[in-house]
């Protein structure tokens, strides 16, 4: 009711909730932080500790006063960029392995196999498939190429050991379901 | 004088003056503050002092206590809440994402209803080879990587040659003030950093890619952060032990020393040193917008499009999973003079409630495939959905999250594998806090939540060989 009552007398005579953004106040409390002693101004001394990468406190203190006043502090905020800012910069090492273009497809193939692999990692009696043929598989883009379909046999196989119903995916349910273990495709 | 003078108009019968009357749509200035995480504000509970300005605007806007990205990096982040769908739902999540020309955008909406649009943006993930330009009449990135220092002079320099509007105006202001590199010019680059950290905290601190090095309270000062810690090192770390664990144990042949607990704060404090420093430069722009009159009739919107992760699994990044420190992002909305500010909201918000919300600010109708709410209107608790590009898509409820690993949200095998996924296996992780009822509830919320979207099995890509080496030097690595 209270902020409703105020609207409609601010309405009435033209006003609107007071409010006050400046950029005094936007750097008053940063200004605070760094005047340790509450002198009033930053000295030398209290500006050292911040001063990493920036310019020497002569070149900032724009009156010559010995210490900074809230404006010299704003005008250093809006002097320096921070693109130009770098400090020091170690070298990049691009040692990322060039790698062949890997298309959607692969990931899906890939993701999922692994995925159904994790699920039963570390229940004990059964092989899972290797390395080597999840790659191919993943490769061969498809869960019906005779790639994925050994590694879903595979699988399926484990699944059961480890008592776990196998999962019927959108397509590979029957391929898999079709194969006895161990067979080729 | 603003246009926008009436602030309850339907209180306003007839006794007002008849400029008062003259109500158009407000301006809208969006402001998107990278990588900055919600619990760092002084509104969201942090007790330094590191946001005067931010915790300011609060008392003056509407605070959304509960807000949750859509995904983990600019990138997916910006394009989901700008066309208020989730990522996947836009492309595949990875650096071939695009913004298609067709995407009915927010700028694109405000456009259409009368707006004047223009983007001041850090660059980088919001690079116009990304598709962002798309519904912008201005598109600024002229620094990769960019912070507010630039984007919001940008602004001011637009303004400067057209002071005078002829339409209401949208704005998009983006900095990535708290994205790595933390350091930042001085005064604010060491403003938090204890007088006698170390040598070694602040070569972390200082170094280019510094903390991308870091990885369970090691630093590896001349490794690759791909060759540390990849997506394969997070996808098997389901159950969030030491990553260095799961890789096998630190890798010998990297030269690495041990951070001590003193040292890992301070490179913490660095990042708090960014966030004081964009929270300075929003002060500047509020300054700014005030000097030219424009807060009474302006809408301002502050959020992060994600937030970072401080060490919590051992590495200070934000691509790698779908936790909290990296999902829970401010969100706050100032109305015209302040109107209605310091009120607090609850319930679950999502970004992707941004650009309802916007467009009905701005007198438009969202598209039909908008998927989020008005988050000034009546509010409904449901969970917030996020997805990662490292295969992760998890739901946020009001008491916790529950993540689902292993498998990308575009998946065509996506939900069979969430359906057949044993709860105590390694594909699910959920927060203490939740009940078992409450886990089950979200793991049902998920899947429904996966049946509803379409993933396009179509993806373009614009992104330049130029524009990909600038991606791989700030440390990111392809995704596939």
């Amino acid at each position: 009711m209270i902020v409703l009552l105020s609207g409609l007398v601010g309405c009435l005579f033209g006003e609107v909730p007071a409010v006050s953004w400046t950029s005094q106040e936007a750097l008053r409390p940063t200004f605070a932080r760094l005047d340790l002693d509450r002198s009033g101004g930053i000295e030398p001394g209290e500006w050292t500790r911040y001063s990493y990468g920036g310019p020497a406190f002569a070149e900032l203190d724009l009156d010559g006063t010995g210490a900074l006043d809230l404006e010299e502090l704003i005008a250093l905020v809006r002097r320096i960029d921070p693109a130009g800012f770098d400090g020091e910069r170690l070298p990049i090492k691009t040692n990322v392995a060039e790698v062949a273009p890997v298309t959607r497809e692969i990931r899906e193939v890939g993701d999922a196999l692994l995925f159904l692999i994790e699920e039963i990692r570390g229940t004990p009696g059964f092989l899972l498939p290797a390395k080597e043929e999840v790659r191919d598989a993943s490769w061969s883009e498809s869960m019906r190429s005779p790639e994925s379909r050994a590694v879903l046999n595979k699988l399926r196989h484990a699944w059961n050991v480890a008592g776990r119903e196998f999962p019927s995916g959108p397509d590979w349910g029957e391929v898999a379901s079709d194969d006895p273990p161990g067979s080729s495709p | 004088m603003g246009r926008l003078v009436l602030l309850l108009p339907a209180l306003c019968l007839s006794g007002c003056p008849e400029e008062a009357l003259d109500v158009g749509p407000p301006n809208i200035v969006l402001v998107s503050l990278d990588t900055m995480r919600a619990d760092r504000l002084g509104v969201y509970g942090h007790p330094g002092g590191l946001t005067p300005n931010l915790d300011q605007f609060a008392s003056e806007a509407v605070l959304f206590e509960s807000a949750y990205a859509q995904a983990t990096e600019t990138l997916f982040s910006h394009a989901s809440l700008f066309t208020s769908r989730y990522p996947t739902e836009i492309g595949p999540m990875d650096y071939d994402f695009n913004l298609p020309e067709t995407a009915h955008t927010l700028a694109g909406v405000l456009g259409t209803y009368g707006y004047e649009t223009a983007a001041f943006t850090g660059g980088g993930h919001l690079h116009r080879d990304f598709g962002f330009a798309n519904g912008f009449d201005t598109y600024q990135h002229d620094v990769d990587w960019g912070v507010l220092y630039h984007s919001v002079q940008g602004m001011a320099a637009y303004l400067d040659a057209a002071p005078i509007p002829e339409k209401p105006r949208f704005f998009f202001v983006h900095g990535y003030d708290a994205h790595p590199r933390y350091l930042k010019p001085p005064p604010f680059g060491f403003l938090h950093v204890d007088e006698d950290a170390s040598d070694l905290a602040e070569e972390v601190v200082v170094s280019h890619m510094g903390t991308t090095r870091v990885v369970d309270g090691y630093y590896f000062p001349g490794a690759e952060p791909a060759t540390l810690v990849d997506q394969g090192a997070f996808r098997k770390n389901r159950k969030r032990k030491s990553l260095l664990r799961t890789l096998g144990g630190r890798p010998p042949h990297l030269e690495h020393v041990r951070l001590s607990e003193h040292d890992l704060l301070q490179i913490e404090a660095a990042y708090d040193g960014a966030v004081s420093y964009a929270d300075a430069w929003f002060g500047l722009m509020m300054a700014d917008l005030e000097e030219r009159g424009m807060l009474d009739d302006t809408v301002v919107v502050v959020f992060s499009d994600h937030g970072e992760e401080l060490g919590e699994q051992g590495v200070y990044n934000h691509r790698y999973s779908l936790s909290d420190p990296i999902l829970h992002v401010p969100l706050m909305i100032r109305m015209p003079g302040g109107e209605g500010g310091g009120r607090r909201i609850r319930e679950t918000a999502e970004l992707v409630d941004l650009l309802p919300t916007l467009l009905k600010i701005g007198g438009a109708v969202p598209p039909a495939l908008a998927r989020g709410t008005d988050l000034l209107g009546p509010r409904v608790e449901s969970p917030a959905f996020s997805e990662g590009p490292l295969r992760e898509i998890s739901a946020r409820g009001a008491t916790g999250r529950l993540i689902f690993t292993g498998v990308g949200a575009d998946s065509p095998y996506l939900s069979d594998l969430l359906t057949v996924a044993d709860m105590e296996g390694p594909a699910f992780w959920w927060s203490d806090s939740l009940k078992e009822e409450e886990v089950s509830k979200l793991r049902d919320q998920l899947a429904a939540w996966r049946r509803e979207i379409s993933p396009p099995r179509a993806a373009t890509s614009s992104l330049s060989e130029q524009q990909r080496e600038l991606l791989r030097e700030k440390g990111y690595w392809d995704l596939r």
